[in-house]
């Protein structure tokens, strides 16, 4: 390897530096939420005593009159501790896919133009593998993480589990200490510090999918029998030569595809020909499969 | 993916039990039962392969 191609390496590679410095800088603006005014570090170390144990030994030797106050009190730090920590979690999962995106995007095209135009064969082919990595990490770093499409609907999950969290704490907090002590609330505190976590939000979010999955298939499982012109044109399309006699299997393909792409899975043929809630699909499938 | 779990179709003539049945046995159900209401009606109870997924519509909701 001769000097020049070193030297030509270590420029390209300030040049990348360089580029991947400004273009990350410019991604200031998409993160999505204003500039903070308040000094958040502070506030938090501000708040270390309600974490470090010093408050729990006050509140363990305070008179029993006294110690609504300063759970309360407690509780008020360590929830305005976690609102902080969560926006800034929240902000970056935003913000770190923004400048991900975008950075990689823009480094990838200016060393993809740079390959296509500057410098000889040595220089060409490390700038274009640079581009290839810097669009490779983009494309891993996409698939690894959260981000994207799904982030909106997983922030808005740990939104909504974090006030459904907040909730027995505000109740408590109403109640003298006897009645909701510091140990329940540092259990319930718990519980609105975790709700806003990813895992936590995708285990929601699965479950409420599940949910509404099993209740579909629960209206369906059991039904008083209906017969309709849909179903007996479509019990005709099937036995035309009637129920004791053989199905006509190409039509029971026809009508098993329409089925996967237009009722939940797992349904019976029968509960389309026969259940009660599938009149409109019924007939839907007499449509599409144009039976006569 | 197939049906699982009991499936009842209730108060089906009797003329169309046989509608019922050959339309359930499209589905490889592993028992049918037909259970006389005594009004001429009858339940059509389908039993597929357990739910592998546990969950609570394994069971009939009535």
């Amino acid at each position: 390897m001769n000097i020049g191609t070193r030297s030509g390496r270590r420029g390209i590679t300030s040049l990348l530096l360089v580029a991947w410095c400004l273009v990350l800088s410019a991604c200031a603006p998409l993160l999505g939420y204003p500039k903070d005014p308040e000094d958040t570090d502070a506030t938090l170390s501000a708040l270390a005593p309600y974490f470090n144990g010093a408050k729990d030994v006050e509140y363990a030797h305070a008179p029993p009159a006294a110690k609504t106050n300063i759970r309360n009190e407690i509780i008020f730090a360590r929830m305005r501790a976690y609102d902080i920590t969560f926006a800034d979690f929240e902000k970056r999962l935003y913000g770190d896919g923004n400048a991900v995106t975008l950075g990689s995007d823009l480094a990838g095209l200016i060393l993809a133009g740079l390959t296509a135009t500057t410098g000889n064969a040595a220089t060409k082919s490390v700038l274009g593998a640079a581009s290839a990595g810097v669009i490779g990490a983009k494309a891993a770093i996409d698939k690894d993480l959260y981000y994207q499409k799904t982030i909106p609907a997983l922030l808005a999950q740990m939104e909504a589990d974090r006030l459904q969290a907040k909730a027995p704490i505000v109740t408590g907090m109403k109640v003298p200490d006897e009645q909701y002590p510091l140990v329940q609330a540092y259990i319930d505190l718990d519980a609105y510090k975790n709700a806003g976590s990813i895992p936590s939000a995708i285990n929601a979010v699965n479950k409420d999918a599940g949910n509404a999955k099993d209740d579909a298939l629960d209206t369906l499982r059991t039904g008083v029998f209906v017969e309709d012109t849909s179903g007996q044109r479509l019990r005709d399309y099937l036995w035309p030569s009637g129920v004791d006699k053989p199905v006509d299997k190409a039509h029971l393909t026809n009508l098993r595809r329409w089925m996967s792409a237009n009722l939940p899975t797992g349904v019976p043929v029968e509960a389309l020909l026969y259940g009660p809630t599938l009149a409109s699909k019924r007939k839907l499938a007499v449509s599409d499969l144009a039976v006569p | 993916m197939p049906p699982c779990g009991i499936w009842t179709r209730k108060a089906v003539p009797t003329a169309k039990v046989a509608e019922v049945v050959a339309a359930y046995r499209l589905d490889n159900p592993t028992r049918i039962d037909k259970i006389d209401n005594h009004n001429g009606t009858f339940d059509v109870v389908a039993t597929f392969p357990p739910c592998t997924d546990g969950q609570a519509s394994n069971q009939p909701n009535d």
